[in-house]
């Protein structure tokens, strides 16, 4: 089987590597017609966005563990890396763990989740609601009072005993004015690129005490002093969020999030005729734009192959095939992220709790369960917010009775010289004093302005995300680089099919076989 | 297939492995569809077919997925055994490379799904063998409606498939023997060792299909996959189905739902 050669030299479209962006344009461009060959040198599915078992994850830390990044210009690097040895309990179970390499959540309303339905992809995924946002604030009383529960809706906010009445009628106004058509708004006229604390202080009289929870743990800002029409826009639509699934604005990928989405799309490639190849055998080596397109060969195929078009993330490809953009400004930073993955069986009393809502505990017949998925900031002075992303049981990502929780930070590129867990240790300290595994790296993404253009309108480039907000903009953002991708190979005309367009047929045939 | 339903039906994921062009698609088709299509292309256009298999005391809702080629270059994504409470094995009786190959798939699922799943190996094609002193527990109901030669997967001409009568003679007999290269008895070996049911079935006539999947819908343990679970429990995989039928949204329904839960 191994030897086994493609069908074909030719496809439409070749595809290198398996990532979420990727993923999303090879099975657009399938559903679309053309002929994909779908490649990914690594031998699981996901690249960028792999969920990895424990044994992959100890393979992936390994190539990783320089205490400086490679120079390359334009794609995702990780450097840094190191974990604690497998116990020999974990090293049996190593399997039954998928550990995110993108740990995201994914707003409601969004790219992604408008691909997922469109795509029919949403039938093989599964998702569930984040169960709560929380947000640390040291005190010196017990260490489960520094934990403070943020109210995710509107009905959260009035029955939060914790927040006076004044205060409530402040947030409230504060959260109309970020869902409404701010852009106009004479409240905001002139102060778009004020820091939002400010702005929250200055225009709607929100306390400190407040502010925060608004800044990190609704706006999901890594800074206190991001400026506010950016993260207005991000306000409103995870406000908008809210109540189309649940009372979260967010919803939590099923066994190991990101990497299980990207593997549900190249699934709906293959179901249209894509063809896929993984591991050493689909190692592309010599890319070259040729008049027709591209042309590489690949080690399971003993004739070169050709294609109109090449989808890669700029890992894949040469620096040859680049170029500087013409928008670079050559002197943007990268941004440089620590990262830490920790599994344990205890986390705080307070994140498991449910709340207390009397009227959803009436009609669920199922016992009450408890919360075991949650967000946790952790604000730091003059430096990023810790973000901490706690998955349970109930994620099917990690046996019973266990917690996978993630933790990062945006970092200055300075501070390289210490170990990420220099950086991220403390807080884990905070949530779990007892971890069972440890690991850490750092990993530096290019700034979107910063990014090479390729040097052939044959090979379609995907860019990395560039911001800070990788937990709650990272999945987006990907869904984003497809549909781009798609349309770059497509070419917008209203005589070509849309991105994941429906036939009128299919329309109709929609629900056979389906008669739940 | 298609009566009312007075008990709940049980959703079963079942995936279909086994090497390129041994008729896994076929198989499906025939199960859910009725249907043989001698043209089957690779794959069969859709992410997984459903049919429903109804027993004595219960309906089974099986979900059927099929390998869409992914299987090809060894590149089946872990989702694909992800859930799975069933699987289908299938090799070619008359490839014997293509049991060697199933049992490779065997040891597969073994590492990667659920350690209850419920495997079934399937010898398909056995409408191009006549000899029905090797499959004692089918009834000699071989027809063969089509003349026509087999899709382009199998080497048989049209002439050996018109002489696949309902009782064979001894010179067909041999050709038959000539063709058939993985004897019943050692695949069934094979089968009863590993813990997997057998059957020798055919995608073409339709012989045995059915049979596979009642087989399978009645060995499931449905205690560790009924809608009241039970709360402790110490498999993972069990844990997280239910919370999957408890918990899961579903994003294509676009509800405005208060709450998370689905249905």
């Amino acid at each position: 089987m191994s030897n086994q050669e493609l069908e074909s030299d030719h496809y439409d479209v070749i595809v290198i590597g398996t990532g979420l962006a990727e993923s999303i344009a090879a099975s657009s461009l399938a559903k679309a017609g053309k002929t994909v060959l779908h490649l990914d040198p690594n031998e699981y599915y996901g690249g960028e966005q792999a969920s990895l078992t424990l044994d992959e994850l100890i393979y992936w830390s390994n190539q990783y563990t320089s205490s400086t990044p490679s120079s390359s210009k334009s794609n995702t690097k990780y450097h840094g890396s190191s974990i604690t040895p497998l116990s020999k309990e974990l090293a049996q179970d190593k399997r039954r763990y998928s550990i995110s390499l993108f740990p995201s959540i994914l707003p409601s309303r969004g790219y992604l989740i408008d691909t997922l339905i469109k795509s029919d992809v949403s039938k093989y995924v599964s998702f569930r609601v984040l169960d709560q946002i929380a947000l640390y604030s040291q005190t010196d009383n017990h260490v489960e009072e520094n934990f403070k529960r943020v109210p995710g809706s509107k009905e959260e906010i009035f029955k939060d005993k914790s927040i006076s009445l004044m205060d409530k009628r402040k947030l409230m106004k504060f959260l109309l004015f970020a869902t409404g058509e701010f852009e106009n708004d004479d409240i905001l006229k002139g102060k778009e690129s004020q820091p939002l604390n400010q702005f929250l202080q200055e225009s709607f009289s929100i306390p400190s005490s407040l502010s925060n929870s608004i800044i990190y743990a609704i706006s999901h800002c890594s800074t206190a002093d991001e400026p506010t029409l950016e993260a207005l826009k991000r306000t409103r639509r995870y406000l908008k969020s809210i109540g189309r699934y649940g009372n979260s604005a967010f919803l939590i990928g099923q066994y190991g999030g990101a990497g299980e989405v990207a593997q549900g799309f190249c699934r709906a490639c293959a179901v249209f005729g894509g063809t896929y190849v993984l591991g050493a055998n689909a190692k592309p080596t010599n890319i070259e734009i040729t008049p027709q397109g591209v042309s590489l060969d690949i080690p399971c195929h003993p004739r070169r192959i050709t294609a109109s078009h090449l989808i890669a993330s700029p890992n894949h490809l040469t620096p040859t095939l680049l170029t500087d953009s013409p928008l670079s400004s050559g002197q943007a930073e990268d941004f440089v992220m620590a990262h830490g993955i920790a599994i344990t069986k205890t986390i705080p009393d307070i994140l498991r709790r449910k709340m207390s809502n009397p009227e959803e505990i009436s009609s669920n017949e199922e016992e009450v369960e408890n919360d075991d998925t949650a967000i946790v900031l952790f604000p730091r002075n003059d430096q990023d917010v810790v973000k901490c992303y706690i998955n349970g049981e109930g994620t099917g990502s990690c046996p019973t009775g266990q917690y996978i929780i993630y933790l990062s930070t945006c970092v200055p590129s300075s501070s390289w010289e210490s170990a990420p867990s220099d950086i991220l240790k403390p807080y884990l300290e905070k949530i779990t004093s007892e971890p069972i595994f440890e690991g850490y790296y750092y990993s530096s993404r290019p700034s979107s302005d910063s990014t090479l253009s390729s040097i052939s309108d044959s090979i379609v480039k995907l860019k990395p995300y560039g911001g800070k907000e990788l937990l709650t903009e990272g999945l987006d953002w990907e869904a984003q680089q497809g549909e781009e991708a798609f349309y770059a190979v497509m070419g917008r005309s209203e005589c070509v099919k849309g991105f994941f367009e429906k036939d009128i047929s299919e329309e109709e045939e929609m629900g056979i076989g389906e008669d739940d | 297939m298609s009566e009312e339903t007075p008990i709940k039906a049980v959703q079963v994921k079942l995936v279909l492995l086994g090497e390129a062009a041994v008729g896994k698609s076929s198989l499906v088709l025939r199960f859910c569809q009725g249907d043989f299509n001698e043209n089957t292309s690779p794959t069969i256009g859709a992410a997984f077919l459903t049919q429903k298999c109804r027993l004595e005391n219960r309906i089974v809702k099986f979900e059927i997925w099929d390998t869409a080629g992914q299987e090809r270059f060894h590149s089946l994504a872990p989702m694909y055994y992800r859930n799975a409470q069933a699987a289908v094995v299938v090799y070619d009786i008359t490839k014997a490379a293509s049991l060697e190959k199933a049992k490779a798939w065997v040891k597969e699922l073994q590492r990667q799904a659920n350690a209850n799943i419920v495997i079934a190996l399937v010898g398909n094609k056995v409408d191009l063998v006549s000899d029905s002193t090797t499959k004692p527990t089918e009834p000699t109901k071989v027809k063969t409606e089509e003349n026509e030669e087999e899709t382009e997967d199998n080497e048989v001409d049209a002439e050996e498939g018109e002489e696949e009568e309902t009782t064979p003679s001894p010179a067909e007999e041999n050709t038959s023997d000539d063709i058939r290269q993985v004897p019943t008895a050692e695949a069934e070996a094979y089968a009863k060792e590993s813990g997997l049911l057998f059957f020798e079935a055919s995608a073409k006539t339709g012989h045995n299909v059915g049979e596979i999947f009642t087989e399978i819908a009645k060995t499931i343990p449905f205690d560790t996959i009924s809608p009241k679970p039970t709360t402790t429990s110490s498999g993972n995989n069990r844990r997280s189905t239910n919370n999957n039928e408890n918990n899961n949204v579903n994003l294509g329904d676009n509800q405005q739902a208060k709450k998370g839960g689905c249905c």
